[in-house]
């Protein structure tokens, strides 16, 4: 760990030097190219043929380094390396396609046959590489890893340009990739060439992945497809942001990755933008609203105390009913009475006593249950549901008496007002059919 | 009101009308294998103008497949199908198509307004996004299934009506002369079918013509003008008054095809041997 | 003992054996993730194995090998799981929840191992590629070959050697004892819960045993390469065989092949190759390269279900249709003929054939096989006619042509005038009893609905 050249915080402020600020530039781009696309790849269910791809492309490098040093060429030129990648990537992708015309492979096991096998080829041309006069492999093995601080200025340059044209191809056909994404039959229906709008996206997918080949490396890129759309999915429901999101996720994956790798020693580039991508996607998944974890446990959590103090609002209710007394503000029921349905459960009792505090339904005086006034209607209009309900799974679903209670009790607490009013029409149809005429409710 | 289209019997067809062009869809000897089986065989068909026409079958009758080798979605063994005497490339744009609700996925991120506005992918063209113009019809296209005020909501958070209703507006917007619409009754809710059935109403008066798969025999001479009755071939079409009748429902429904439907699948298994299992 | 068989055993035996081992375990668990539709999966959880390994090491402080592949194994059904939790939490679909985890535990593997690099034991290139070679290093051969066989011999075999074959064991007894309860959760894990085989839980056995099936090998061929031997054999038995068991003995068969001829390939390159620079090439990658090629061809030459087997089926058939076209061709002139004889030239039984040229060859070809059937005899100089065995083979063919005709229209209630085309194609179908149910469902009529008499 000789002379730290730059601080993390130098190389993510772009004081790094002029190469390492290109080569961020760059991988600013990809991530964000590569993110936009695989956000359309993940939609499209084609995510893990860009690995396929990714891993397909290492035979690609090895022999347009052997053409080139065969013909005479720089073998090393970078533009020569990922031109053989390309070729290849396509060629994984065909052959993916010809092993499941059988139908007898489905595409998974083709993919793997692939992606293994032609990976496994590549290190045999690897290999032979190695035993070639001045064929030192190192260059050509950092691409398994991706090692972005090799990279050249016109390189970076390059990579960037290309990404760029991605991101631009994105937003041109984001109008029809969304259509066949969504809807492909409609898509043919109405007249748009399906097939050749998915070989734009693979287009696509084999630019990204062969850009990104140099700075993430064969093995990891498919992660830069992948991840952020999958983070960016679970914050909106928006197409046009998941696009926009997941981009900008790829980018600051891409920024922060190369400069993490420029400043810890050894740290191939590859696995620490992917890590960055992979700690946005944990972050993600656990306080994204509505999707987030942290978002669905707490709605667990609010339907199980409105449950509760439904629960109680309606113990309530009866246990005034059965005794004739009118449910209204001030009444009063013994605890133990009004909290008998409600779990037996210290820490949930105590929310839902602090809920219908708070809501005004009710307040605990004691040994005392005593309904406010807006407690007072709404336990009629709980217990007014329950019955309607139970009434309903009695006359149309026939479940015996004695069985109601418990599914009503599931129900009940999700019936909308829409609901509870067309379950009242039907129950009242019911019941004037029955004596011929509808009495009073 | 001419005669087109009727099919009462088998064999009074021997005076079938040739080809009119003013007929939305004409189908001609179509056979079609699915799935490599061949499921509809010899189809004839000719829809009439400015009517609502149920097709009507049994599970696996080729409903579907009917309506998706007639968009070209399914390959055709052999047949021809025109639109208004023209084949379907120069006519897609009279062309309208509502697929089964369960084609799609429904999580996918979109709202209830984008998925109408695909309606007008075609018009807008290669490339160019989608306008404010565009956007405007897509609402008044939902208003019209009545589900204005839910153009933001995204689609996974509709009900299983609201979704159907979206799909109807999408294909409403075209404002095609001529609609397919495959099982929009199928499971929804009673609100929905009223709105259905008066959009229904209202493209007859507009002098569209709307090809439905239905599968509530109930409801066929209340909401259809015509019907398809369809088991792998057309047993009977026409006014559903001339047709509808307990002898070619009986027909339909009551079919032994088995032999048929052996040497279909032998014909299928000479060239593909034990494939997609 | 000959100075080839003591460098054998010296360089080759071990590697060898240990390529043949991996390639088993593997080949054979691999078939039940192909049969699954789980062979990516396969590859994550050949990825996850890599951080599972460097974060054992770093827990435990030491490079003990039992603990480190453990934790491996362990890291690999960690991965299984949580692309399922994944899937259901982010609400992905399962190529993209692997594509997510595996990625995130591969990128973490490499980076943990980057910057511990000086005292890991762990070598990325390793991880990548194996180091199947390296085996030989580690192994002292005994003097004789009997001498392999003692005890002491077997255990001073290289550990790796020594976990390779306790996992082919494993992998073999788990398959062996629970052939059944596999099958049925593969088939129909639905059912197979309902039968009390707990789908579930077989699953995660799988899931186990394709784990420890992969930490043992992958220090042979390396993560990626291991994928190819999940998958190689078992894709490639599944093109040439129905059977579940005939598929196992065979994916194990070609297991063995793949991985001895991958070795040999690799090791012997040198002498093969015409470059006399060529050194040894990587075994590893070989292995998966000619399990990759052997995949291709079973797809294309595979005797039944291969690509080109169908195409040529479908070639004999169209020609079988064609000929049989012919002969009904020749039957229905010699019936309107007056005196009941009729020739027909060779550009008259091709007519009608479409105009493709290869349609054309393939109705020469079909007139050829009538001919050398002897179903046609040449008259004259361009002329055709049915001998007897060709009239009586085209008599049955238009018979159940014209029974299908009355059947279409009596039960289908097609047009007469629209039935001949169907007809066509139903005349060839060959079933046994078709033809007499067919005769009973349309009543056997005599005639059919265009007035022919259908022959008997």
């Amino acid at each position: 760990m000789s002379a730290a050249p730059a601080g993390l915080w130098d190389v993510l402020l772009l004081r790094g030097g002029y190469n390492a600020t290109v080569v961020q530039s760059a991988t600013l781009l990809l991530g964000a190219a590569a993110g936009s696309v695989g956000a359309f790849a993940l939609l499209r269910g084609r995510s893990l043929m860009g690995d396929a791809l990714a891993h397909a492309t290492l035979p690609g490098i090895g022999v347009a380094f052997l053409i080139a040093s065969a013909i005479g060429l720089d073998p090393r030129a970078p533009a020569w390396l990922l031109l053989g990648a390309a070729v290849f990537g396509v060629l994984g992708v065909g052959f993916v396609h010809v092993l499941t015309r059988s139908r007898r492979l489905s595409e998974d096991a083709a993919m793997a046959v692939v992606l293994s096998s032609m990976f496994g080829l590549g290190v045999v041309i690897l290999s032979h590489i190695q035993s070639l006069p001045g064929g030192n492999q190192a260059g050509l093995r950092s691409l398994i890893l991706g090692q972005a601080a090799a990279m050249r200025t016109g390189d970076a340059i390059t990579m960037g340009v290309l990404a760029l044209i991605c991101a631009l191809g994105v937003t041109l056909l984001f109008k029809e990739l969304r259509l066949v994404c969504f809807d492909g039959e409609f898509a043919s229906a109405r007249g748009w060439p399906t097939g050749a709008i998915d070989l734009a996206l693979m287009a696509l997918v084999v630019t990204v992945t062969v850009i990104g080949i140099q700075a993430v490396g064969i093995v990891l890129i498919v992660a830069l497809l992948v991840v952020p759309p999958a983070s960016a999915r679970l914050w909106t429901d928006r197409l046009w942001r998941v696009v926009a999101l997941s981009a900008g996720i790829g980018a600051v994956s891409g920024y922060v990755g190369a400069a993490i790798s420029a400043v810890v020693p050894r740290m191939p580039t590859g696995g620490a933008i992917v890590l960055c991508a992979g700690a946005v996607f944990v972050v993600s998944l656990l306080i994204a609203p509505s999707r987030g974890l942290a978002a669905s446990a707490l709605r667990l959590a609010r339907l199980r105390v409105r449950i509760g103090r439904e629960h109680a609002l309606r113990s309530a209710c009866e246990w005034l009913e059965e005794r004739g007394e009118q449910v209204e503000n001030g009444a009063r029921v013994p605890v133990a009475d009004a909290l008998r349905a409600v779990e037996d459960w210290p820490l949930w009792r105590w929310f839902v006593r602090i809920s219908l505090r708070v809501r005004r339904f009710a307040r605990i005086e004691g040994a005392e249950f005593v309904l406010d006034l807006r407690g007072a209607s709404e336990a009629q209009r709980i217990s007014r549901a329950h019955r309607l309900w139970e009434l309903y799974l009695e006359r149309y679903l026939h479940v015996a008496p004695t069985h109601v209670h418990s599914p009503a009790d599931l129900v009940e607490h999700t019936l909308s007002p829409e609901l509870v009013a067309e379950l009242e029409r039907a129950v009242d149809a019911e019941r004037s059919s029955m004596n011929g005429a509808g009495g009073p409710r | 009101m001419p005669r087109i289209g009727h099919r009462t019997r088998p064999d009074s067809l021997a005076s079938f009308p040739e080809h009119s062009p003013e007929s939305p869809l004409s189908i001609h000897d179509m056979t079609v294998a699915y799935d490599r089986r061949p499921v509809l065989w010899d189809v004839d068909y000719e829809a009439p103008a400015g009517k609502l026409v149920a097709i009507v079958g049994p599970n696996g009758a080729g409903k579907s497949t009917l309506i998706k080798a007639a968009l070209g979605l399914t390959p055709m063994l052999s047949g021809r199908i025109e639109f208004f005497g023209e084949p379907l490339k120069a006519r897609r744009r009279d062309v309208g198509f509502v697929p089964q609700r369960e084609s799609v996925d429904w999580s996918f991120p979109v709202s209830a307004l984008d998925v109408v506005c695909m309606g007008l992918y075609s018009e807008i063209g290669w490339c160019r996004p989608v306008g404010r113009r565009a956007r405007e019809r897509a609402r008044a296209s939902l208003a019209q299934v009545g589900m204005q005020g839910y153009e933001d909501r995204q689609i996974a958070r509709l009900s299983g009506g609201q979704q159907q209703r979206v799909f109807l507006a999408r294909a409403l917007v075209q404002d095609a002369r001529l609609y397919f619409m495959d099982e929009p009754f199928a499971g929804v809710d009673a609100a929905t079918e009223r709105s259905i059935i008066e959009v229904l109403r209202d493209l007859r008066t507009r002098g569209r013509t709307v090809l439905v798969v239905h599968h509530d025999l109930q409801t066929v001479a209340e909401y259809f003008d015509h019907v398809v009755l369809l088991n792998r071939r057309i047993v009977a079409s026409g006014p559903v008054a001339e047709v509808f009748t307990d002898e070619n429902l009986r027909k339909t429904y009551g079919g032994r095809l088995t032999l048929l439907d052996r040497a279909a699948e032998e014909l299928a298994r000479a060239v593909e041997p034990g494939a997609g299992s | 003992m000959s100075p080839g068989l003591t460098d054998f055993m010296a360089l080759d035996l071990m590697p060898l054996l240990a390529a043949a081992l991996a390639a088993l375990s593997c080949g054979i668990i691999g078939n039940y993730l192909v049969l699954k539709r789980m062979a990516m999966m396969g590859d994550a959880i050949s990825h996850s194995v890599l951080p599972g390994l460097i974060v054992a090491f770093l827990l435990l402080g030491e490079a003990t090998t039992f603990p480190m592949l453990a934790g491996a194994a362990v890291a690999g059904v960690a991965c299984a799981l949580l692309v399922g939790a994944v899937r259901r939490l982010a609400r992905l679909d399962e190529g993209s929840s692997m594509g997510v985890v595996f990625t995130i535990m591969f990128a973490l593997g490499v980076v943990l191992v980057s910057i511990n690099v000086r005292n890991s034991h762990v070598d990325a290139d390793c991880v990548l590629y194996g180091a199947i070679e390296h085996l030989s290093l580690v192994w002292e051969p005994p003097a004789t070959v009997g001498g392999l066989f003692s005890l002491e011999s077997i255990g001073g075999l290289p550990r790796q050697v020594q976990s390779l074959a306790l996992t082919l064991a494993i992998v073999l007894v788990f398959v062996g004892l629970f052939y059944k309860e596999l099958r049925i959760s593969s088939f129909d894990p639905e059912h197979s819960s309902a039968q009390g085989v707990h789908a579930g839980v077989m699953h995660v056995a799988l899931l186990l045993v394709v784990a420890l099936s992969v930490v043992a090998s992958f220090e042979a061929v390396g993560v990626i390469l291991v994928v190819a031997m999940l998958a190689c054999p078992a894709a490639m038995a599944r093109m040439m065989t129905d059977r579940l068991g005939v598929q196992i003995a065979l994916s194990a068969a070609l297991a063995l092949v793949m991985s001895t001829g991958g070795y040999f390939l690799a090791t012997r390159w040198p002498a093969v190759s015409p470059d006399p620079g060529a050194v040894e090439l990587e075994s590893s990658g070989m292995i998966a390269t000619l399990g990759g090629v052997g995949v291709l061809v079973a797809v294309l030459l595979s005797p039944r279900y291969g690509l080109a087997a169908s195409a040529l089926r479908k070639l004999r058939y169209r020609v079988r249709v064609l000929s049989e076209d012919q002969l009904a061709m020749l039957y229905r002139v010699e019936e309107s003929a007056p005196d009941g004889d009729a020739t027909l030239e060779r550009r008259h039984l091709t007519l009608g054939v479409g105009e493709g040229g290869t349609e054309r060859l393939l109705a020469r070809a079909a007139l050829r096989s009538n001919v050398r059937g002897g179903r046609l005899e040449r008259r004259g100089d361009q002329g055709f006619a049915l001998t007897e065995s060709g009239r009586e083979h085209a008599r049955s063919l238009v018979r159940v042509h014209r029974l299908w005709e009355a059947y279409l229209v009596r039960e289908l209630g097609l047009r007469p005038d629209h039935v001949h085309g169907t007809a066509m194609d139903l005349e060839h179908v060959r079933e046994h009893g078709l033809s007499s149910e067919l005769e009973r469902e349309s009543g056997d009529p005599g005639i059919d609905p265009h007035g022919k008499t259908i022959p008997r």
